[in-house]
C-alpha cells in the first residue's frame, strides 16, 4: 500500500499552473525522488503532500498514511506532520529552538504524544541511534552540532514520533560531501531496515541515482518523465531528462556511461 | 607591465593566517598561473580564508602571498592599483558582486572607467562585447540584477571581472548556487574563456566534478593544511591521502554504487600529530606523534606518513567498470552493503 499517494494534483496561482502531478505513489520501504531544477515545482509537490502550499489553488487527491491532506482539518493536519510524516529541509538547524537542547526538544515533542519518563528517554536515544549519532547528543543545543547531525537528529525527532514517512527537500545541498555521504546512508537504511516511505526532492541527479527506487522528472511545473531510476538514467528518454543527465559532472576516471554520450565528453575521460 | 617573469602569476609561500590568536591556515604553499588550479576543501578547511589572502584582502601572519615575483604586503600605490585589476575575484551569487540599483551595462561601464578612459562610444561597444564573450544578449544590458536569472547575473558577474582584463580570476564557488544545466555552461564558458584569454583562475570549490573537468592541478586543505597537491585526474583517480581519499568516495556518481560514509566526519582535528588522525582510518603510533610534512609520493605532494599505503589501497582508473567486485576499501565506514551491479 502506498503510503503517500497523489492523484491529479494540480497547484494554480491565478491562472498559472505552477506544478501538476496525475501520479505519484510512495509505497513502504521505497524512495522516490522528484527530480528537476528552479521553478520545476518539485518543492511545491512535496510541500502540497502535507498541505503546507499557502496562497496558491490546490486540486486533486493527496493522502498521507491514508489520511485526505485536501479535506483534512488543521488537527488532523498537524498529526499528520507531528508523528506520521517527517518533513527534512536543506537547513535543519533553523528548524530546532535554539534555547533547548535537543534531548528537551525531543522530549516535548514525545510529550505531546503522550510519552513520557523513562518510555521517553528510551525511545529518544533508540532514534537517535538509528540515524548513526551517540545519544550523548541529546545533551547538546542546536548551535553545538554540526549541519549533518542536526539534519539527522531532524530525522530522528520524526522516527520517535513513529513517522513512516520521510519528506525531504534538499536534505544534503547544505552539506560537505562526506557528510551528505552520511545522510544518505541513514536514509537508504531506514528505508532498507524500518520501511520507510522516502519521498526525496532533489537537483543532485547524482545523489539520487544512488538512492532512489524511482525518479520522477519535473520541468515547469509538469512532469516530463519517470520510472525506475535505473531505467531512466540508463535510459532517459525525455531530452530535458538527458539534458539533465549529460550536464552532471564526472570525476576523471569515471565511465561517462551510455546515458552521457549526447554529452561532451568530459577531457579527461579514458 | 609586469615584465616577463618565470615566478607564477599569484602564489603563497608558506602563508599562514590568523584570525586574532586563532591560526586558520598553516604555512599553506600555492601557485597559480595559465590555466586552472583547484583548491578543494569542506566549509572549515580554509579555504575561503585563503583565497581573502590570494586576493590581498588579508595579510599573512607569516609566509608571502606574491603577484609575479613581488611580495603583495610591499606593493606601492601603483603596483595595488595594477594587482586589483589583474586578479579579480568572483563569488558563489553574481548578485554580490553587483549593485541592485545599476543595469548589468552601468556595472561592467563601472568596471571599465575605474581603469581605463573611455568615450561614450567606445564604452558602449566593450560592454556589447563583454556580454557576448560571456554568451549573453547584449540587450541584457538593460537589465538590473532582478529582472535576470541566476545563470545571466553570474555571467554578467563574470563579464564585469573580464572587463579590466585580468590576468587571472578567483572563483569561490561560482557554480553551486546555480542549477546543473545551468552550471554546466557557465563551465563551458569559463573552459573557453581561460584558453582564450589565457586567463589563470583559482577554483575553490568542494565539488569535485566541477574540478575534475577545469582544473590540471589542485590542492586538497584539511583543517587549514594542504594534505594533498597534484594533477587533478591523479588525485582523483589514485588519492594518497586518506582525506582525498574519503573526499573521493563520497562523491555520488550516476548510477554508481552509493556513497561512502567514512564517519566521524564530526571529529574535530588534532591538536598535536597529524591534524587528520581522528578521522583517519590508517592512524598509526606514529601518526600521533609527529604531524607530516608534504612530501614527493608518485607525482604529488602528500602529507602523510602512510600515503604509499593508502596509493596500494586506491582502485585503479575506473571506479564503476569493476563495481561488482569492488575494489579494497578503506575499512569502517559507517555505509553498507553496496548495490548489485546494475549492468
Amino acid at each position: 500500500m502506498s503510503l503517500i499517494s497523489v492523484r491529479d494534483l494540480v497547484v494554480r496561482i491565478g491562472d498559472r499552473v505552477i506544478a501538476s502531478m496525475p501520479e505519484l505513489d510512495v509505497a513502504a520501504g521505497e524512495c522516490v525522488a522528484v527530480v528537476g531544477e528552479s521553478g520545476s515545482g518539485k518543492t511545491t509537490t512535496l510541500l502540497s503532500t502535507l498541505g503546507l502550499v499557502h496562497g496558491a489553488d490546490v486540486s486533486g487527491r493527496i493522502t498521507v498514511g491514508g489520511v485526505d491532506v485536501l479535506t483534512a482539518s488543521p488537527a488532523r493536519l498537524r498529526e499528520i506532520r507531528g508523528s506520521r510524516a517527517a518533513l527534512v529541509m536543506q537547513s535543519p538547524q533553523a528548524a530546532l529552538n535554539p534555547t533547548m537542547r535537543l534531548g528537551t526538544l525531543m522530549r516535548r515533542a514525545l510529550a505531546r504524544h503522550g510519552v513520557k519518563g523513562a518510555d521517553a528517554r528510551e525511545r529518544a536515544e533508540e532514534a537517535v541511534r538509528a540515524v548513526l549519532l551517540d545519544p550523548e547528543i541529546l545533551r547538546r543545543y542546536p548551535h553545538q552540532v554540526s549541519g549533518g547531525q542536526a539534519q539527522r537528529f531532524a530525522i530522528a525527532l520524526a522516527l520517535a514520533l513513529g513517522a513512516q514517512v520521510v519528506l525531504a527537500d534538499e536534505p544534503t545541498s547544505a552539506l560537505d560531501v562526506t557528510v551528505q555521504a552520511e545522510v544518505v546512508a541513514v536514509l537508504r537504511r531506514l528505508r532498507d531496515e524500518r520501511g520507510l516511505a522516502v519521498l526525496l526532492v532533489s537537483h543532485d541527479l547524482a545523489l539520487v541515482s544512488t538512492i532512489a527506487d524511482r525518479v520522477v522528472v519535473m520541468r515547469d511545473g509538469a512532469v516530463v518523465e519517470t520510472g525506475p531510476a535505473a531505467e531512466v538514467f540508463a535510459r532517459p528518454r525525455d531530452p530535458y531528462t538527458r539534458e539533465l543527465i549529460a550536464a552532471v559532472p564526472r570525476l576523471p576516471g569515471e565511465d561517462g556511461h551510455e546515458t552521457a554520450s549526447a554529452a561532451a565528453a568530459p577531457e579527461e575521460e579514458r | 607591465m609586469t615584465g616577463p617573469d618565470a615566478a607564477a602569476v599569484l602564489a603563497a609561500e608558506e602563508v599562514t593566517l590568523a584570525y586574532g590568536a586563532t591560526a586558520v591556515v598553516h604555512d599553506v604553499s600555492l601557485a597559480v598561473d595559465r590555466g586552472g588550479v583547484g583548491l578543494i576543501g569542506e566549509s572549515g578547511s580554509g579555504k575561503t580564508t585563503l583565497a581573502r589572502a590570494l586576493l590581498g584582502l588579508m595579510r599573512p601572519r607569516s609566509g608571502v602571498v606574491r603577484y609575479g615575483s613581488r611580495d603583495l604586503a610591499a606593493l606601492d600605490r601603483a603596483g595595488r592599483a595594477e594587482f586589483r585589476r589583474a586578479v579579480q575575484p568572483v563569488f558563489q551569487d553574481g548578485s554580490e558582486a553587483l549593485d541592485p540599483r545599476m543595469t548589468a551595462g552601468a556595472s561592467i561601464t563601472e568596471a571599465l572607467t575605474t581603469h581605463h578612459r573611455m568615450s561614450r562610444a567606445g564604452r558602449k561597444d566593450r560592454v556589447a562585447a563583454l556580454l557576448a564573450d560571456v554568451g549573453l544578449d547584449p540587450a541584457l544590458a538593460a537589465r538590473r540584477p532582478h529582472e535576470m536569472s541566476g545563470g545571466q547575473r553570474q555571467r554578467v558577474a563574470i563579464a564585469r571581472a573580464l572587463a579590466v582584463e585580468p590576468r587571472l580570476l578567483v572563483l569561490d564557488e561560482p557554480t553551486s548556487a546555480l542549477d546543473v544545466t545551468v552550471q554546466a555552461k557557465i563551465l563551458d564558458l569559463l573552459e573557453g574563456l581561460a584558453a582564450e584569454h589565457g586567463l589563470g583562475y583559482l577554483l575553490i570549490t568542494h565539488n569535485l566534478g566541477v574540478v575534475g573537468r577545469l582544473c590540471r592541478t589542485s590542492s586538497v586543505m584539511f583543517a587549514g593544511r594542504v594534505v594533498e597537491s597534484g594533477p587533478t585526474a591523479e588525485l582523483l583517480t589514485r588519492p594518497a591521502h586518506p582525506y582525498t581519499r574519503a573526499l573521493r568516495d563520497a562523491v555520488p556518481r550516476l548510477g554508481g554504487e552509493p556513497p561512502r560514509a567514512a564517519g566521524r566526519t564530526e571529529a574535530a582535528a588534532a591538536a598535536s600529530g597529524c591534524p587528520f588522525l581522528p578521522r583517519c582510518p590508517l592512524a598509526a603510533d606514529r601518526c600521533r606523534e609527529e604531524a607530516p610534512r608534504p612530501r614527493d609520493v608518485e607525482g604529488r605532494k602528500v602529507a602523510c606518513h602512510r600515503a604509499e599505503e593508502v596509493l596500494d589501497r586506491a582502485p585503479v582508473a575506473h571506479p564503476r567498470a569493476d563495481a561488482s567486485s569492488p575494489a579494497p576499501r578503506v575499512p569502517h565506514d559507517g555505509s553498507e552493503t553496496p548495490d548489485a551491479p546494475r549492468q
